[in-house]
């Protein structure tokens, strides 16, 4: 009841004519109160938990490289759906979202440029140029990073060598890095891959006594013996890692963080848990069974064999990208399926094609492109979960 | 709560507004001085007018007559003089055929009707003829005539009947007062129900927000043999037919099917009170409980009104507010916006609803989020229908499931973008039904 109506006396009211032209439309007559705007501005602040902890931990370069690649997702928005004649929407808050999650899967001394060509590519090319919001088939910011990293193929941890942003060298996190080194270090996932990749083949050698002594001392008695003495010589603490203390993109390191934002889409029904819970445990899971190839030295013969259930789940889901992507891009709505089944189906592909990117393939991370080919097989998926109509056999 | 209660799958849970008229008990509307009583109240044919201009007619006198099976007569809920019979403005927007009576305020029934009777004697085929000549439809707003859903079907035994008190659409309170106030009317209702069709099993099913009107029904319900009360989740569209049935039994009604296809009747709490008043005291269906509601009004309340009792003079007792700008007659997921208030009271208006500073919204492209999808009761994907009947796709339509949309709006009522889906749905079928119509007449041709 409104302040006015309760002042007025019962006595004095007068019955009000009933108005003609009353609006007339199709039913429902009420709304649930989310809307787009909701939606998008409640993922802005569920990110920024991982934006305060990316500032700690990369200073100010996280912060410039946030401010441009939000500033020029929104003035290209604005400024394509100005040219091509359309409404207006950037108040809705879409390309903050898309601005924010380009800033994030960006190396954190990425000089300026990168940040304002990805971003410009994930808003002009991958979302606009397709219809803008709903219409695009990819999701814009990683296509964005996708883009760059085609570009500018130093585009990786530490790939460019020096901070464009001076930073403070004196910092020291919890790993004992300092904050330049945190920032162009190899990060922990390319760290070991390039370690095992280090190592001498079995098919390539035959005779082992060719062999330095030191690098054979490296080797286990066993290919699992290898592996765990490759994972103990590139370790982050877990701790560390969760926290945010380790070498990654601007806003990916702090599983903390990220988990924090994906209390606030749960809590707030802006994301359900299927896509986030099945991509992750299926990273988990996959990333402990699946097999790597290691090298072995017993008995004067050097051998290499398949290490199965050698992995660490905890460290696959808390190094390189998988929290971000699992929780904030693997979960946008445009381009994942609709269903239920269908989100489980996407985020186990997620989940598969992380996996063996990471151990088979050529790139440390494959949390980008899986996502991506997801997002390509989402109509597809769509197509083979549609949910059993009521009342009918299963299709 | 600790054990799990019944429920279907999807579904919304919008606020209920319960709490504007739920305390008001049901008042009794006086008889206005003219009553608009439309020919076509429900569905099937319509009614044929029976009485012409300056006829005297009595109160329960039968002013116009069903035509076929599938149709209800009209009852006059006053005694007085046909004024007119004349085209008025219809809830459903067009203008439909009215007998215009003017009430003389004597109140005087027709001889016979009104008397108290001993109806436990009658058989299955005496209860149905009852039934049909009070005129009685399903009151929840389908307004399906009663005496049809009784009729016997080859091959389809009845096993159970359900009396719907589920009231699962916000703000309405009349049938949450009627299980409070009749309780022991609805369960005799069932009871005699049941006999008509043979069926053994009887249920009465209430929503959890009710817990006094479920309380009651159970005391009611007590050492009758097969009458069974049960609580259902808050959820709407939980009082939908199908829904209901498959809550309370577990079983799906075929796609295109009604709950008879698998033995059960679902009759909505003002049909029993409807049919127990026909029974009891041989009174035809001349008036019906409603809920007039919403912040539009001053004075929300429950009254019992005659039917054909112009939807002004409801809204001039509960004082329409300046802001009020939208009129719905039914509820507000499933009720018909007027753009009059010169409409009349049907049998099946549940509610009249005043909406204040209602919006009309600007809506955008789907962006995928899939609420319509876990929303929606018939586990259709309303964003691919709304977005094919959007852009005309014929042959989609064609192929989709379109049919089995029942338009409870679960979908447009969680779209973030606003999207009018059941109006696109809407179109959709009727295009599907135009273009079907024209490749009968072509067929027909060649």
């Amino acid at each position: 009841m409104s302040e006015e109506a309760k002042a007025t006396e019962p006595a004095s009211k007068k019955p009000v004519e009933p108005q003609e032209g009353f609006l007339v439309t199709t039913s429902p007559h009420i709304r649930s109160r989310d809307d787009i705007s909701r939606i998008m501005w409640t993922v802005v602040v569920a990110l920024l938990p991982a934006l305060f902890t990316s500032c700690y931990f990369f200073g100010m370069a996280a912060a410039w490289i946030v401010m441009v690649s939000v500033v020029t997702a929104v003035a290209a928005e604005a400024l394509v759906q100005k040219l091509t004649g359309r409404k207006v929407t950037v108040s809705d808050g879409s390309s903050v979202v898309t601005g924010l999650l380009v800033a994030f899967v960006m190396p954190s001394n990425a000089p300026w440029f990168i940040p304002l060509v990805a971003s410009l590519f994930a808003i002009g090319i991958v979302k606009q140029a397709f219809g803008g919001l709903g219409y695009n088939i990819w999701n814009p910011a990683l296509a964005g990073r996708a883009f760059a990293v085609a570009c500018f193929a130093g585009l990786t941890i530490g790939g460019w060598g020096v901070n464009w942003v001076d930073v403070t060298p004196g910092q020291r996190f919890g790993n004992g890095h300092t904050r330049s080194e945190t920032m162009t270090g190899a990060s922990a996932l390319s760290a070991r891959k390039d370690y095992l990749k280090g190592l001498p083949k079995a098919d390539a050698v035959t005779d082992a006594t060719s062999i330095n002594k030191e690098v054979l001392a490296e080797l286990g008695a066993t290919p699992r013996e290898t592996l765990r003495k490759v994972q103990d010589a590139n370790r982050t603490p877990l701790l560390d890692m969760f926290l945010g203390s380790q070498v990654g993109c601007v806003g990916e390191t702090s599983a903390l963080a990220l988990l924090v934002g994906a209390v606030v889409l749960l809590a707030t029904k802006t994301i359900k848990w299927y896509i986030p819970v099945c991509f992750l445990g299926t990273v988990a899971l996959l990333g402990w069974l699946l097999p790597v190839s290691a090298p072995a030295f017993k008995d004067g013969a050097l051998y290499s064999g398949l290490v199965w259930c050698g992995g660490e789940p905890l460290f696959e889901m808390l190094a390189g990208g998988v929290m971000l992507g699992a929780v904030f891009m693997a979960t946008d709505m445009v381009t994942s399926p609709l269903s239920k089944t269908g989100k489980l189906v996407f985020g186990f592909g997620c989940g598969l094609l992380t996996v063996i990117i990471r151990k088979y393939g050529g790139y440390p991370e494959g949390v980008c492109y899986s996502i991506l080919l997801m997002n390509t097989a989402t109509p597809l998926i769509d197509s083979f979960t549609k949910p059993r109509v009521y009342g009918t056999k299963k299709r | 709560m600790d054990y799990m209660l019944k429920t279907f799958k999807g579904g919304i849970h919008p606020h209920d507004h319960k709490d504007l008229a739920g305390d008001k008990p049901i008042e009794r509307f006086p008889a206005p001085p003219e009553l608009v009583l439309y020919v076509s109240q429900h569905i099937g044919a319509p009614a044929a007018p029976a009485v012409k201009k300056g006829d005297a007619v009595k109160k329960g006198q039968m002013i116009a007559e069903p035509r076929g099976f599938v149709s209800a007569g009209v009852h006059s809920p006053v005694s007085g003089a046909i004024k007119a019979v004349e085209p008025r403005p219809h809830p459903l927007g067009t203008r439909v055929n009215a007998v215009i009576i003017e009430n003389d305020g004597n109140d005087e029934w027709l001889d016979g009707l009104n008397q108290e009777r001993d109806f436990s004697g009658m058989s299955a085929a005496r209860i149905r003829d009852e039934i049909r000549d009070a005129g009685i439809v399903g009151l929840g707003g389908a307004t399906f005539p009663t005496h049809v859903k009784l009729s016997p079907m080859e091959g389809k035994p009845i096993s159970d009947v359900v009396i719907n008190c589920a009231e699962c659409e916000p703000y309405l309170t009349c049938d949450y007062r009627q299980m409070i106030e009749r309780a022991d009317d609805i369960v005799a209702a069932l009871e005699v129900l049941m006999k008509a069709v043979g069926a053994p099993n009887g249920w009465i099913a209430v929503e959890s927000n009710k817990p006094d009107a479920y309380a009651r029904l159970l005391a009611a319900a007590g050492g009758h043999e097969g009458v069974c009360v049960e609580m259902l989740e808050v959820k709407y569209p939980q009082g939908a037919e199908h829904q209901i049935t498959t809550a309370l039994l577990g079983r799906e009604i075929p796609s295109g099917g009604l709950p008879i296809d698998i033995g059960v009747i679902c009759q909505n709490t003002g049909t029993a009170v409807a049919v127990y008043e026909a029974l009891r005291f041989n009174r035809p269906l001349i008036e019906r409980a409603l809920t007039v509601t919403g912040d539009g009004v001053e004075n929300p309340a429950n009254y019992l009104v005659p039917l054909g009792l112009p939807v002004r003079a409801i809204l001039d007792r509960a004082v329409l507010r300046g802001n009020a700008n939208k009129l719905v007659l039914g509820g507000p997921m499933m009720g018909l916006a007027q753009y009059t208030a010169d409409v009349a009271v049907t049998k099946g208006t549940s509610g009249v609803l005043a909406l204040a500073d209602a919006e009309a919204y600007e809506w955008t492209t789907c962006i995928r989020c899939g609420r319509c999808v876990d929303a929606c009761p018939w586990r259709l994907v309303p964003s691919y229908l709304s977005i094919i009947c959007e852009t005309k796709r014929i042959d989609a339509i064609r192929d989709s499931d379109i049919m089995d949309c029942k338009e409870c709006g679960c979908c447009t009522y969680v779209c973030p973008s606003r999207r009018p889906i059941v109006h696109l749905v809407k179109y959709g079928k009727a295009e599907l039904a135009r273009l079907r119509a024209e490749e009968k007449a072509k067929q027909a041709k060649t």
